[in-house]
């Protein structure tokens, strides 16, 4: 039995101390702010939890591969007012709305993938780019002004509970466990890993390199559509901008969660941690009323730190 | 001619015609816009013009160094913020406090370049994570200073800036000196080693180039020139805003490539980026009086920072095709 546990903590070391970060950070703020574990705001922290864990899904996938997608906040804010103008808060709509919806994050991501793996455009520049067409897309059509509301039942899904447990974070573990599987479990999953780590190596090993990285980004629009959809339910009014936060939220979650940001190492376990401190530290942030200025100083070090601290380690497992 | 050795004057075009494409574009985007309105290619236009541009020109001089090294500036839309924040808010009516706060903000320009050029280079952190880093916290420290747009802006300060010599605008002879000094610059000891740097890291430091020095001033010169384009933001707006300098960041990337410079780093030049600029500026002048709703303009501008990369990207696999 010791010795298992010591396998486990020399393998899974990074996983482990970030998700007791997690933990001591929600202790020390149950301290310091009584009434913050209340089960009222739990459940409003899980909810957010899960938005930003979906994106974190699609934005690990693309980074395991070597790449980055900067075009979450728009294919989140698209899919979000293209789910609400379609429905227009009617239930029966969404029979075809959600189909379509998330077909066109992932057209959007493929999108992104073709200009990176086909035409070589570096990632950050592609993701950029693509961000405001998406942006100058939304807002083109609409002439500016998108309307539409969330249907009742995305609403439903949004906010509703079972057993006390939001249901949108329930259906975020759930499909959390789904994508532990396929990254861990599956050929796929390997094939991620392997491009990141040695992109010719990958391509001599037989590995479609540039169908894997499409995939990665086809993967990350699809999440990005589900979280802004899903959004839509728990905001009451949409607005334009609504997806700006999680650019730098999905980078620095999994920064925080010890994925290189070069690619091929890490893991969405630590991810999943990533985002339980970030939304933590968010709650404590905006319970001791400190402004959004501070905010984004914060995340600046926090991504730094957490970026400088795994390249840390991997220099010395290097030099080892 | 150096560059004609051994080649004819076909070949060299064929080499090189991706160069051509920025200066092309801006005498087309010019006969366009004298077409559509007869009011331009006046001295008066060509002033307005230069002056609209400049900001932009700035910045992408700087973010061009960077480039060239084969690295990444994301912080410069954060220092323009911070450095148009910082005046509009400050500065007041007197002479001193303008110079005074001026100083201070080209200084908060160099000293963050420096600790990304340092950070990146000590660290070995992608220069995209670590300019996204500083980014965010320049754009935070902004939204301290200055919680929605506004100040107060001296108008000495404004004439200071927007003053002309005849019709000739201050900022068209700050173009003038800034492509003279480039041109100096590119021959010291210090541009080769920019260029050495971003064509192969490891040759230019077995070669006895001080990378890390080369480096953090590369990014103290993006820091500075984001700066200065912060201060002539003021200026130009008469009031500071948090956020406006954020567009920089895609579009002074935009205007560097379009320019022809390689986002791979060690091709490329400050001339070119100069015209990229111009180039930008113009498609949205054309834009304008096609009357395009401005809604669509974003779509444009990220179209047009993939086709030129995709365009640069296509040119570089045909040489490497051609040399292999």
């Amino acid at each position: 039995m010791n010795t298992f546990i010591k396998k486990v903590w020399s393998k899974h070391t990074t996983v482990i101390v970030t998700y007791l970060v997690a933990a001591f950070l929600l202790l020390f703020v149950s301290i310091m702010k009584p009434g913050y574990t209340d089960i009222n705001n739990i459940k409003v922290l899980s909810i957010f939890a899960a938005i930003l864990g979906f994106t974190v899904l699609g934005q690990t996938m693309v980074i395991l591969t070597g790449g980055m997608d900067l075009s979450i906040p728009w294919m989140f804010t698209l899919s979000s007012f293209l789910m609400a103008s379609m429905s227009n808060g009617n239930n029966a709509a969404l029979i075809y709305t959600i189909p379509v919806v998330l077909i066109v994050g992932i057209l959007m991501g493929v999108f992104n993938g073709v200009g990176i793996a086909y035409v070589g455009i570096a990632p950050v520049i592609m993701t950029m780019a693509t961000n405001i067409i998406y942006q100058g897309l939304l807002v083109g059509i609409s002439g500016g002004m998108p309307g539409g509301a969330a249907p009742q039942f995305i609403k439903n899904v949004a906010t509703g509970t079972v057993g006390g447990i939001s249901i949108l974070f329930l259906f975020w573990l759930f499909v959390s466990v789904v994508a532990l599987i396929l990254i861990n479990r599956t050929p796929f999953g390997r094939k991620l890993y392997a491009v990141g780590n040695n992109e010719k190596a990958a391509l001599f090993s037989g590995i479609n390199v540039k169908m894997i990285k499409v995939s990665a980004y086809a993967i990350c629009g699809f999440m990005s559509a589900l979280a802004g959809m899903l959004y839509a339910g728990r905001l009451g009014q949409l607005y334009l901008g609504m997806g700006d936060e999680y650019q730098m939220e999905s980078i620095a979650a999994v920064a925080i969660g010890g994925v290189s940001l070069i690619g091929g190492r890490g893991s969405y376990a630590g991810a999943m941690a990533g985002v339980f401190i970030l939304i933590i530290l968010n709650g404590v942030l905006s319970a001791m009323n400190i402004p959004q200025s501070i905010q984004k100083i914060i995340y600046g070090v926090v991504l730094f730190l957490a970026v400088l601290i795994s390249s840390n380690k991997i220099n010395r497992k290097k030099q080892k | 001619m150096k560059v004609f050795k051994g080649k004819t004057l076909s070949q060299v075009f064929q080499e090189n015609w991706i160069a051509l494409i920025p200066y092309i574009m801006f005498i087309l985007l010019t006969v366009t816009m004298a077409v559509i309105n007869s009011n331009t290619l006046s001295m008066r236009w060509l002033a307005n013009k230069s002056d609209a541009t400049f900001t932009l020109v700035l910045v992408a001089i700087g973010q061009t160094f960077v480039l060239l090294t084969g690295g990444f500036d994301l912080s410069v839309g954060g220092i323009i913020c911070v450095t148009n924040c910082l005046t509009a808010a400050y500065m007041g009516q007197t002479t001193g406090g303008i110079i005074l706060w001026s100083v201070i903000s080209l200084l908060v320009g160099i000293a963050i370049g420096t600790f990304n050029g340092y950070m990146i280079h000590k660290t070995k952190i992608q220069p995209f994570i670590v300019t996204l880093a500083t980014q965010s916290i320049c754009a935070g420290v902004a939204l301290l200073i200055l919680k929605i747009d506004g100040g107060n802006v001296s108008s000495d300060y404004i004439k200071a800036f927007l003053f002309r010599i005849g019709d000739i605008p201050v900022s068209m002879i700050l173009i003038v000196v800034l492509i003279l000094l480039w041109l100096f610059i590119k021959r010291t000891n210090f541009g080769l080693a920019v260029y050495a740097i971003g064509s192969n890291e490891k040759a230019a430091h077995l070669n006895g180039i001080n990378v890390m020095k080369t480096k953090v001033i590369v990014y103290a010169i993006s820091g500075f020139f984001a700066a200065f384009s912060g201060l002539f933001r003021t200026a130009q707006v008469a009031s500071g805003s948090p956020t406006a300098g954020l567009t920089f960041v895609m579009t002074s990337i935009s205007a560097a490539v379009i320019g022809g410079t390689a986002l791979t780093g060690g091709k490329g030049g400050v001339v070119g980026s100069i015209i990229g600029a111009f180039v930008i500026k113009s498609i949205a002048d054309v834009l304008v009086f096609l009357e395009v709703s401005s809604y669509w303009s974003s779509l444009v501008q990220g179209v047009l920072l993939i086709i030129a990369v995709a365009a640069s990207a296509f040119g570089t696999l045909k040489k490497v095709g051609a040399s292999a």
